[in-house]
């Protein structure tokens, strides 16, 4: 979706400067009649410079919106499969809101309930060695 | 992208990785690693530094102890000494490269010089609780719960101090202390549905230890139930709130509805989450 | 009491009113951009706006919001239709003076 709305923004992009340029072509040439002449008078921008600016302005707002991706989400553990939630924009009410934590294992308020300021190094690298060195044995 | 930035974000917010495995956290080591070489674009400077200091925490998990210095001295040339993380990054590096002794020194000196009479109260939270952290293994959990209970009277809304306070003491037995600090947690974070569920949860094995006569242990465990449905209307679909919600009243009287509601939730659960929690959920639903 | 449907997350209520904000700066700009290209004057431009502004707010509701625009925003007339609309307008009014000189 990220690519198609990339092209079509430069798409877009390049209708609507070529539709620019024709039409200051145009009005260049429009000031080189005498200001009476019949033309002048009832002058109007060709059909055909209209209907490229309006679809150049279509094809950008469309491609606004194709920029937009669903929710994706990789759950904090276990196997790492992609989550694909089937909508854009998240849900702002809190019982909602909280779903994608519970689908993907993660606590909004970890800073406090994980007492991550109190956690006992040693511990962990006690733990970490006994791991290592179980790991050694199954290699060899 | 968006994915791997929100996962390695989302564990370095909620702080995850303290409760890792060691295969998990070399996988994490590792992933963010290679994460942080493909130079995301989107990835905010602030985001950057916290996924550094995660990564530093990381190193001294699985004894990397020279990557962390690395990472220590680079955080020092680019931000000098004298911020609260800093600050906690150095006794750690203190503890792993010296001694837990000189790391109180450390901290004990720095208190005593400046933060003492500084205005600098982040850090001189951090360094209180570090120091706390440090020097329990040496003493047994009243003298923690002590410290702890000194601390809470100088910083009455830390919400982490009374979570540590109230896991002291439920691991002490001391149920009604332990729910009286897990209430003080939701007053100060009062969204905190995982709290609620916590608090549910101790209120349920108060009933079942420490409550003698049938009224108090039905007045606990409507109480339990209250909290646990309290989580749950906070958050749709949280496990751990529904199990209790089931678990509390499958033990009282005349809350059938209630429990249809729940078996119900976590079939809904079971079918739709993650592996993980499937797991659980079917194995809760067989339990009851 | 307040009930529970008022308890909403702040920083999702924040991130979606930035998409909603993207998306109508770009395509205000656009418009205006297209207005000087077209020439509009006085009422024509104006009048432009106002349809290229709700196209793009009924669009959004539809195609992003799947309809139910009460679940992503707190007050969802006020969010999509009344809050960026003098925002988008000075955008669009930039836009257009600036492309109306340079191309006539």
């Amino acid at each position: 979706m990220a690519l198609l709305s990339t092209i079509l923004i430069l798409f877009s992009s390049a209708l609507i400067l070529h539709s620019g340029f024709s039409s200051h072509e145009f009005h260049q040439l429009l000031k080189s009649l005498p200001q009476d002449s019949h033309s002048y008078l009832g002058h109007q921008l060709p059909k055909d410079i209209q209907y490229e600016a309006i679809a150049g302005i279509i094809t950008f707002t469309i491609a606004v919106f194709f920029s937009f991706k669903k929710l994706t989400y990789y759950p904090l553990q276990g196997p790492q499969k992609l989550i694909t939630l089937n909508h854009y924009l998240h849900e702002i009410r809190m019982n909602k809101a909280t779903n994608v934590d519970n689908l993907i294992g993660n606590d909004p308020y970890g800073e406090i309930n994980h007492t991550p300021n109190f956690i006992d190094i040693h511990a962990k690298r006690e733990e970490t060695k006994r791991w290592l060195e179980q790991n050694d044995k199954k290699e060899i | 992208m968006d994915a791997i930035r929100g996962r390695y974000i989302s564990i370095c917010t909620s702080k995850v990785y303290t409760q890792f495995s060691p295969e998990e956290l070399m996988e994490l080591n590792d992933g963010c690693k290679r994460y942080m070489q493909l130079k995301d674009p989107s990835l905010g400077q602030a985001q950057y530094f916290s996924l550094m200091e995660m990564l530093f925490y990381l190193a001294v998990y699985l004894c990397k102890d020279v990557e962390a210095q690395v990472l220590y001295n680079t955080f020092r040339d680019r931000l000098g000494e004298d911020s609260p993380r800093l600050y906690g990054m150095k006794s750690t590096l203190l503890q792993i490269n010296e001694s837990d002794s000189a790391a109180v020194e450390f901290i004990e000196k720095l208190i005593k010089e400046r933060l003492e009479v500084d205005t600098d109260s982040i850090s001189y939270l951090l360094l209180q609780k570090r120091l706390i952290a440090i020097q329990s293994k040496n003493h047994d959990k009243e003298w923690v719960v002590r410290q702890l209970l000194n601390l809470i009277e100088k910083f009455p809304i830390d919400p982490e101090i009374w979570w540590f306070a109230a896991q002291n003491y439920f691991e002490l037995g001391q149920f009604e202390r332990a729910v009286y600090c897990l209430e003080e947690v939701i007053q100060l974070t009062p969204f905190n549905y995982v709290a609620s569920a916590r608090l549910a949860e101790v209120l349920y094995y108060k009933s079942m230890r420490v409550d003698k006569s049938v009224a108090k242990t039905k007045a606990t465990l409507q109480n339990a139930l209250n909290n646990a449905l309290r989580s749950v209307e906070l958050s749709e679909n949280y496990l751990k709130g529904w199990s209790l919600v089931a678990l509390t009243s499958s033990k009282l009287d005349g809350k059938n509805k209630i429990l249809q509601l729940a078996k119900s939730k976590l079939q809904i659960i079971a079918n739709g989450s993650n592996a993980q929690n499937k797991v659980t959920a079917e194995l809760i639903l067989k339990s009851i | 009491m307040s009930s529970i449907d008022e308890i909403t997350s702040s920083d999702y209520v924040l991130g979606n009113k930035k998409s909603l904000l993207w998306v109508q700066d770009s395509t205000a700009l656009v418009f205006g951009i297209g207005a000087g290209i077209l020439q509009l004057e006085s009422f024509k431009g104006f009048a432009m706006f106002v349809v290229g502004y709700l196209s793009v707010a009924l669009l959004y509701i539809i195609w992003i919001c799947r309809l139910q625009p009460a679940k992503y925003y707190q007050s969802p007339i006020n969010d999509i239709f009344i809050e960026s609309f003098v925002r988008e307008l000075t955008g669009y009014v930039m836009a257009w003076t600036f492309s109306y000189a340079l191309v006539g």
